[in-house]
C-alpha cells in the first residue's frame, strides 16, 4: 500500500483576537501560534492507522515555508515514513488552485493507493484542495469522511451528512479521501517518535521541481484572489452576562423575553 | 447569460437550502435561473414538483448512478450538460454542505474554472463575482474576486440569506436532459445511514442555544441544555465538542 | 551562545504540552480535590517515553538532557501542577543513582521507572531535620552482609508508591565531620519492616502522593549502599544540584499557566464598560508578570543547557529555583488578583494554582537555604 497524505500548517487562532494588517490582506501574525490544521491531523492518523493494519509507505507532504516543517516533523515522529515540502516565494498567500498545482506536481510520476487530505483548513476553510487534487490526477474522491475502511482494492467510507444521517460510499483504489474530524483520536506525539523522526529524510521542493511556470501559477491565483480581509462589524450594544450558570441562564431569558419574539 | 442552480435533496425530500440557492441566484441579476435536480430513475418529476413555480426552468438528470448522492457523478453530469450548452451559464450555484463539498471542488477540477466555498453573501462584480467569506474561525470576513471563466462555482453557506427565500411566482418549464454519465466512476452510493433515531436537524430550528469550548466541563452542558428547554430551543454545538463526545453529532 | 530551542526541543515541549492539555484537565479538579493521580495518567506518561527522558538510552531513557526534562515538567505543571508533579516525581531520586550508583543498580532500578513499571522516592527529611540535613537520625547498621535500618521520615514524596526508595541513613555516627556521617542505601518498599502512612490535608500538588514512612528492623544487602560509605551528605548536595533545576521549572510552568489564565480573564471580563486589559493598571500588571516568568526561564534555561554540557554551576541553579519559586508565588498571587472574588471559588483553576505554587519555595531547599547557597559562593564562609 503507497499511501500519501497532506498537511498544512496553520495560526491556531482559537484565543487569539485576530488584527488585519496594514495591508488589509493579511492577518497580524506576530505572537500567533501556528499549529497543523485539525483536520489533517485526523486524515495523517488515519493514514498512519491504514499503514499500520495492512502495511506499506506512509509519505507526508506539505506545502509551505521553513518554519512549517514542524507539521511534517509531526508526520514523521507518528509514523511517516519520508515527508516533502515544497516551497517556492510565489506559493505564499496561494489560493487553493495555486496550491493543488503544487501538490500535483509534488506527487509526480509516483503512483499512491490512497490521498488523504484534511477535508478543510482552519484558516480559510475552503475544502477544494483534495478534490481538485483527485482530478488533476485523474483518481475518484470522496469528501468529508468519517469512518473508512480499506479492503480489496476498494475504500468503504461513511460520508457526514446533516441533520445525523450520514451516506455510504464505496470507491476503487486508487483514490483520494478527505478526511472530517472525530473520525480517529489522533495519537499524541511521543518522545520516541520524534527521536525517530530526526532520521527521517525530509525532502525539499521548489517551484522548478514541481514544474510549475510562474506563467501556470499567475493562471492558477487568477481563478481566486483575495481583496481584503476585514474584522466582522461588532454588533451594537453587545453585553456579557455574568454571575454562576443558572444567574447566566436566568439573565439571558429575562433579555430574550425582552427583546420579544421568543415563548 | 444564466444561472444554474443545483438542487439539494435528501432521501426524496427538497432540502430547505435549495429555496435559499434559487434566491441567491435570482438576486445575482445575472440571466434566468435554471434549477438542476440530478436523481436516480424515476425520482427526477417528485422532486421538481417541489421546485414548481419558484425558477423559470427545472432540469432533470436521472441516471442510476445518481440514485442517492454520488458527487462524482454529478460534476460528470454537469460537466457534460456545460459542455453541451450553446451558452454555459455564467454561474453554478451550489450549498455549502456535506454534498457541496464533494460535487463542487471536483466540478471545478474538471472544467478548471474558478470556484468559491462557503460564502454568505455574493454579488456580481465585473466580469465575474465578488463574494464574502468568513474565515478564521468566524473571526474575520474575507473578500474574494473570482476569475472570469466562462463559467465559476460557488456554493452557499446554508441560512446566510438575510430574509426568508422570496421568489416572485411564476411558470415553471421542466425539461429532462441526457448527461452520458460514464458507466464506470470509481465510486458508487451504497446506503443512507440513519445514525440516529429521531436525529434533530439543526439547521431547521428557529432558536438555537450553542455549545462550545468554552463550555469547559462535561456537566455544564446540563446547564446549556437547561436553558434550552426553558426557550423551546434546540440545543446546539461546535465541533470540538462533538469530538470529544460529549455531544452527538447531529448537534 | 544560543538562545533558541532546537527543533527537537520545540517539538517535545509541544508534545508535552499537547498530552498535559488533552489528558490532565479533565482529571485536574477531582485530583486535587481526592488526593490521587489516576493511574492510567502513569501509564501514558510512560508509554509516550515522558518518564526518564533525561536517562541515557542503555537504561531505557531518551538519552536527552536536563533541558529537555525542565521543558516537559513546565508543560506539565503549566496544565496542572498537582499532576504535574506526579507524573515529574515518578523519577525523583534516579538523578541519585545516574550520578552514584554502580551499573547493576543503575540496570536494575532505572528501566522500569521508563516502562512504566515502577517509582522511585527519594527520602532525607525527618520530623527533627528540614533543612539541616545532617541531623538526619534513621540508624543503619552493619550486620554481616545486611543493613538494619530503623527510623521514621516525613513529608515523602510518592511515599506510599514507590518501589523502591533511596533512604538517607545515619551510617557513620562517629564520624569527626558532619558531612561524612550519613550514606544512601536503595530500600525496596516490600521489604518487611518498610511502613508508610499518607500524609493528608497539603495545601497544594495535592494530587501528589505525600508520606511519613516509619522504618523498623529494615533489612536490606550490603550492595544497596550506594557509592561508598559516609559519601550521603556530598551525593545529597550533587542531586540537589540537579534536582532544582526540575523544581525550578516547576515554579515557571505554574506562573507561565497562572499568566495564561489571568491573560484570558482580562481580556473577556468587562467591568465600567470596558475589558479589564483596557485598564493601564491591569496592562501594567501583565506585563510585570509575563517579563518575571521570562526572566525566571532565562536563568533556568541557562543553568539547565551548563548542566547538559557538565557544568552544574550551583550558585546559578540556587538562583534559578529561588527566583523560579517566587515567580510563582507572585504570579499566580497577581493572576488571582485580577481575577477579583472568582478566583477565590475552586471553580476557577487559579485558586488551586495560588495554593499549588508555595511549595516551590519550601521544598528541595527553602528559599532561604537557596539564598544561603548564592551568598556562601559570593561571600566564602565569612
Amino acid at each position: 500500500m503507497k499511501i500519501a497524505v497532506f498537511v498544512k500548517h496553520v495560526p491556531d487562532v482559537a484565543e487569539a483576537d485576530l488584527e488585519v494588517a496594514a495591508d488589509g490582506r493579511t492577518v497580524k501574525g506576530g505572537e500567533l501560534p501556528f499549529e497543523m490544521n485539525e483536520w489533517d491531523r485526523f486524515a495523517l492518523e488515519e493514514a498512519v492507522l491504514v499503514k499500520d493494519s495492512l502495511g506499506g509507505e506512509l509519505t507526508s507532504f506539505l506545502i509551505g515555508d521553513e518554519a512549517a516543517e514542524e507539521s511534517l516533523r509531526r508526520c514523521l515522529a507518528v509514523g511517516a515514513d519520508r515527508a516533502v515540502r515544497v516551497w517556492d516565494d510565489g506559493l505564499a498567500g496561494a489560493n487553493p488552485f495555486a496550491l493543488t498545482a503544487a501538490m500535483r506536481g509534488a506527487i509526480g510520476e509516483d503512483e499512491y493507493d490512497l490521498i488523504l487530505c484534511g477535508a478543510q483548513s482552519s484558516d480559510d476553510g475552503y475544502g477544494l484542495g483534495g478534490p481538485l487534487l483527485a482530478e488533476a490526477l485523474g483518481v475518484p474522491s470522496v469528501a468529508l469522511v468519517n469512518k473508512m475502511k480499506v479492503e480489496g482494492g476498494k475504500v468503504l467510507v461513511t460520508r457526514e451528512l446533516e441533520g445525523g444521517w450520514g451516506e455510504e460510499v464505496e470507491v476503487d483504489l486508487p483514490a483520494l479521501v478527505t478526511i472530517q474530524t472525530g473520525i480517529n483520536e489522533p495519537r499524541y506525539v511521543s518522545i520516541l517518535g520524534i527521536k525517530k523522526a530526526r532520521k527521517k529524510p525530509i525532502d525539499l521542493m521548489d517551484a522548478v521541481s514541481v514544474g510549475i511556470t510562474a506563467e501556470r501559477l499567475a493562471t492558477e491565483k487568477e481563478k481566486l484572489s483575495l481583496v481584503g480581509i476585514e474584522t466582522p462589524a461588532v454588533g451594537e450594544g453587545a453585553e456579557i452576562l455574568e454571575g454562576s450558570p443558572e444567574e447566566v441562564a436566568a439573565k439571558c431569558l429575562a433579555l430574550l423575553k425582552e427583546a420579544g419574539g421568543v415563548l | 447569460m444564466s444561472v444554474w442552480v443545483v438542487a439539494e435533496h435528501r432521501n426524496g425530500a427538497m432540502r430547505e437550502v435549495t429555496y435559499e440557492l434559487l434566491s441567491h441566484g435570482a438576486a445575482l441579476g445575472l440571466g434566468p435561473v435554471t434549477a438542476l435536480v440530478f436523481s436516480g430513475p424515476g425520482d427526477g418529476s417528485a422532486l421538481a414538483a417541489s421546485l414548481d413555480g419558484k425558477a423559470p426552468r427545472t432540469l432533470i438528470v436521472e441516471d442510476s448512478s445518481l440514485l442517492g448522492f454520488n458527487g462524482t457523478a454529478q460534476a460528470a453530469a454537469l460537466a457534460t450538460l456545460i459542455s453541451q450548452s450553446t451558452e454555459p451559464p455564467k454561474v453554478i450555484l451550489g450549498a455549502h454542505s456535506a454534498a457541496g463539498m464533494d460535487w463542487a471542488p471536483t466540478l471545478a477540477g474538471k472544467l478548471a474554472c474558478p470556484a468559491v466555498t462557503d460564502v454568505v453573501a455574493l454579488a456580481a462584480e465585473g466580469a465575474s463575482l465578488a463574494a464574502t467569506r468568513v474565515v478564521y474561525g468566524g473571526k474575520l470576513n474575507s473578500k474574494v474576486k473570482l476569475g472570469e471563466g466562462p463559467s465559476v462555482i460557488a456554493t452557499i453557506r446554508p441560512g446566510s440569506l438575510e430574509e426568508e427565500p422570496s421568489l416572485t411566482p411564476m411558470t415553471t418549464t421542466i425539461e429532462t436532459a441526457n448527461a452520458d454519465i460514464p458507466a464506470e466512476l470509481g465510486k458508487r452510493f451504497v446506503a443512507w445511514v440513519e445514525e440516529l433515531a429521531g436525529a434533530v436537524d439543526i439547521s431547521q430550528a428557529d432558536i438555537l442555544v450553542s455549545v462550545g469550548r468554552g463550555i469547559q466541563d462535561k456537566e455544564n452542558i446540563d446547564v446549556a441544555e437547561a436553558l434550552a428547554e426553558a426557550l423551546g430551543a434546540t440545543l446546539s454545538c461546535s465541533r470540538p465538542v462533538v469530538d470529544i463526545n460529549w455531544l452527538p453529532k447531529e448537534r | 551562545m544560543s538562545f533558541n530551542l532546537t527543533s527537537e526541543q520545540i517539538d517535545i515541549q509541544k508534545a508535552a504540552r499537547e498530552f498535559a492539555r488533552g489528558e490532565f484537565t479533565k482529571w485536574a479538579r477531582e485530583a486535587d480535590e481526592k488526593e490521587y493521580c489516576p493511574e492510567v495518567l502513569y501509564k501514558q506518561a510512560a508509554e509516550l517515553g515522558f518518564q526518564g527522558i533525561f536517562f541515557p538510552e542503555e537504561y531505557g531513557g531518551a538519552g536527552l538532557g536536563y533541558m529537555e526534562f525542565c521543558l516537559v515538567i513546565e508543560e506539565f505543571w503549566r496544565v496542572d501542577p498537582g499532576l504535574g508533579q506526579s507524573l515529574g516525581s515518578v523519577v525523583f531520586g534516579s538523578d541519585l543513582l545516574l550520578t552514584f550508583g554502580s551499573e547493576e543498580q543503575k540496570k536494575k532500578y532505572l528501566p522500569p521507572i521508563t516502562e512504566g513499571e515502577a517509582i522511585m522516592a527519594a527520602a532525607i527529611t525527618e520530623a527533627d531535620a528540614g533543612s539541616d540535613v545532617t541531623a538526619v537520625a534513621t540508624r543503619a547498621v552493619l550486620d554481616g552482609d545486611e543493613w538494619v535500618i530503623n527510623g521514621t521520615k516525613m513529608f515523602i514524596t510518592n511515599g506510599n508508591l514507590a518501589d523502591y526508595i533511596i533512604l538517607y541513613c545515619l551510617t557513620d555516627p562517629d564520624n569527626p565531620s558532619r558531612h561524612q556521617r550519613h550514606s544512601c542505601i536503595i530500600v525496596e518498599t516490600d521489604r518487611p519492616g518498610f511502613a508508610a502512612t499518607k500524609i493528608h490535608g497539603k495545601m497544594g500538588i495535592r494530587a501528589s502522593d505525600t508520606a511519613e514512612l516509619s522504618l523498623t528492623d529494615l533489612r536490606v544487602p550490603k550492595e544497596n549502599l550506594i557509592g561508598e560509605r559516609g559519601e550521603g551528605f556530598a551525593q545529597f548536595m550533587a542531586f540537589f544540584n540537579r534536582t532544582r533545576l526540575h523544581i525550578a521549572a516547576q515554579g515557571i510552568g505554574v506562573a507561565q499557566g497562572a499568566l495564561d489564565m489571568a491573560t484570558r480573564h482580562v481580556k473577556n471580563r468587562v467591568q465600567f464598560g470596558r475589558p479589564l486589559a483596557a485598564l493601564q493598571a491591569v496592562q501594567f500588571k501583565i506585563a510585570e508578570m509575563a517579563t518575571r516568568v521570562e526572566a525566571s526561564r532565562s536563568l533556568l534555561y541557562r543553568a539547565a543547557s551548563l548542566a547538559d554540557q557538565g557544568i552544574f554551576d550551583h550558585k546559578l541553579i540556587a538562583m534559578a529555583k529561588w527566583t523560579a519559586g517566587e515567580t510563582g508565588v507572585r504570579v499566580t498571587d497577581e493572576a488571582l488578583q485580577l481575577h477579583g472574588g472568582y478566583g477565590y471559588l475552586a471553580e476557577y483553576d487559579i485558586e488551586r494554582f495560588y495554593r499549588d505554587a508555595k511549595i516551590v519555595e519550601l521544598y528541595e531547599g527553602t528559599k532561604e537555604v537557596e539564598k544561603q547557597v548564592i551568598a556562601r559562593v559570593i561571600l566564602g564562609k565569612a
